[in-house]
């Protein structure tokens, strides 16, 4: 990424007194060949040519030049690359299916990536049902009515998903974030949808099987081995150079210590009834989770502490020193990315490898912190999670639930 | 027509004209929800949790 920019900045001279690049470069095909894969490096080279974006400067054969050789034309750089919408449906189709080589990238010898993507592309929605759900229910034009109308189009295209000549063809939403989270149409699908429309390829009703305090758990675990490893690498063992000592000890540390009264409480999926009971809350339960997140977990790291901060750090002390300690070196970005990592570490990695060692052929989707499979198999299922999660959290179970057709 | 947009810090957008409308699921059923107006796409491209 880097050379990339240094790349890009030297070709556009937008630092004062550089010089903008004007050389003659030849394209190479092994490169062009990955990014935009062989089906389209021609067409993709011509219409650079036909746009007057690059022109060919050795349209003669000259002897001892093997390559062709293409140079920006002439004030293509002044203006740069200006981002337009694509109207045209079989063009974005193209663009979508050069996402496949991330794809295909993606998938290389990693058969449990590749079978989580294709059970997710069995499941079936009925979008003609849910096209009049949302118009009786929603507002036309509200960003609830938008965002289900957007969702279901892209849900409805998942099952078109086909593979030939080793690629993947789609043309729907699929990303996966930095934290390792997957984005696709399903997971971003409102609750009150997934659970009406989504089917198995048999029509079976889906059932949710989900992770208790699944946010807070996931924290503990990586504030402690953070603080932990922190820990490790300040010690001195008296080969420390002066430099490497100051650097030490200027770094802070938190406490190792366990609150476990806040432990037994998030594994056993009662820690938001605990602090609402705790800290006398007057709203809703799903007003207090929002209201924790953004005053506890992700508010501006500030001297001054929130109210609810003040009374988490009453409650646990140690719990609350190494959020903040986290917090204060990675920032809230930084933490959050931390936290999903461990979130999808669990959830995608090792329930992949359940899944495909041991339901083969069982439809499933992974929604973040949840698993969505067929209402026959639920038992089964968490059962074997049950058993996984207990060895990711060193042997502690955290409380895993059945929720029938979106139901909280 | 609106659109879909996902940034790698994992901040889903819909951008429906000017405006653009982020959601980050943070956990447990929680998502932090935001309206922005007129954001550029290197904006949208930056979104994450801090911004919601």
């Amino acid at each position: 990424m880097f050379v990339h920019i240094m790349l890009l900045n030297t070709m556009k001279g937008n630092k004062k007194g550089r010089r903008k690049f004007t050389a003659e470069i030849p394209l190479s095909y092994r490169l062009l060949d990955k990014f935009f894969g062989s089906h389209y490096v021609d067409k993709i080279i011509k219409s650079l040519v036909a746009g007057k974006v690059i022109r060919r400067v050795n349209n003669k054969s000259i002897v001892g030049m093997m390559s062709k050789r293409y140079a920006f034309c002439e004030g293509v750089m002044d203006f740069g690359v200006r981002p337009i919408n694509i109207e045209k449906y079989t063009i974005r189709r193209k663009i979508g299916m050069y996402r496949d080589q991330h794809l295909r990238d993606l998938h290389k010898g990693n058969e449990y990536i590749r079978h989580e993507f294709e059970k997710l592309t069995e499941l079936i929605f009925d979008q003609e049902a849910a096209t009049q759900y949302i118009n009786d229910t929603y507002e036309e034009g509200s960003p609830e009515h938008t965002s289900r109308m957007i969702n279901i189009i892209e849900a409805s295209k998942m099952a078109e998903t086909s593979f030939s000549d080793d690629m993947y063809k789609m043309d729907w939403v699929f990303k996966i974030d930095s934290g390792g989270r997957w984005h696709t149409p399903v997971s971003t699908m409102a609750k009150d949808l997934r659970a009406k429309f989504l089917r198995t390829p048999d029509g079976e009703e889906l059932c949710e099987i989900d992770q208790a305090c699944s946010h807070p758990t996931f924290a503990y675990l990586f504030q402690l081995e953070f603080a932990a490893n922190l820990r490790r690498e300040m010690q001195d063992d008296g080969t420390a150079s002066i430099e490497e000592r100051h650097h030490i000890f200027r770094k802070p540390q938190a406490s190792i210590k366990v609150d476990h009264k806040w432990k037994a409480n998030i594994f056993s999926g009662q820690i938001y009834q605990e602090l609402i009971r705790a800290l006398k809350w007057k709203g809703s339960y799903d007003e207090f989770k929002i209201a924790l997140f953004k005053n506890v977990y992700y508010n501006e790291y500030r001297a001054n502490l929130t109210d609810m901060e003040v009374a988490f750090q009453h409650y646990f002390p140690n719990e609350f020193e190494r959020l903040r300690h986290a917090k204060r070196i990675l920032g809230n970005k930084g933490y959050c990315k931390q936290v999903t990592r461990y979130e999808s570490k669990f959830w995608h990695a090792s329930v992949q490898r359940i899944m495909r060692n041991n339901f083969r052929f069982i439809t499933y989707a992974i929604i973040h912190d949840s698993i969505l499979v067929p209402a026959h198999m639920t038992e089964e299922i968490k059962q074997k999670l049950e058993y996984k999660i207990t060895e990711f959290f060193g042997g502690l179970t955290p409380t895993l639930r059945i929720k029938n057709n979106g139901e909280d | 027509m609106a659109k879909i947009k996902i940034n790698s810090n994992g901040v889903k957008c819909v951008i429906d004209g000017i405006y653009c409308h982020a959601e980050y699921y943070v956990g447990d059923d929680v998502v932090f929800k935001k309206t922005f107006k007129n954001l550029t796409d290197n904006q949208i491209a930056r979104l994450s949790v801090e911004d919601m």
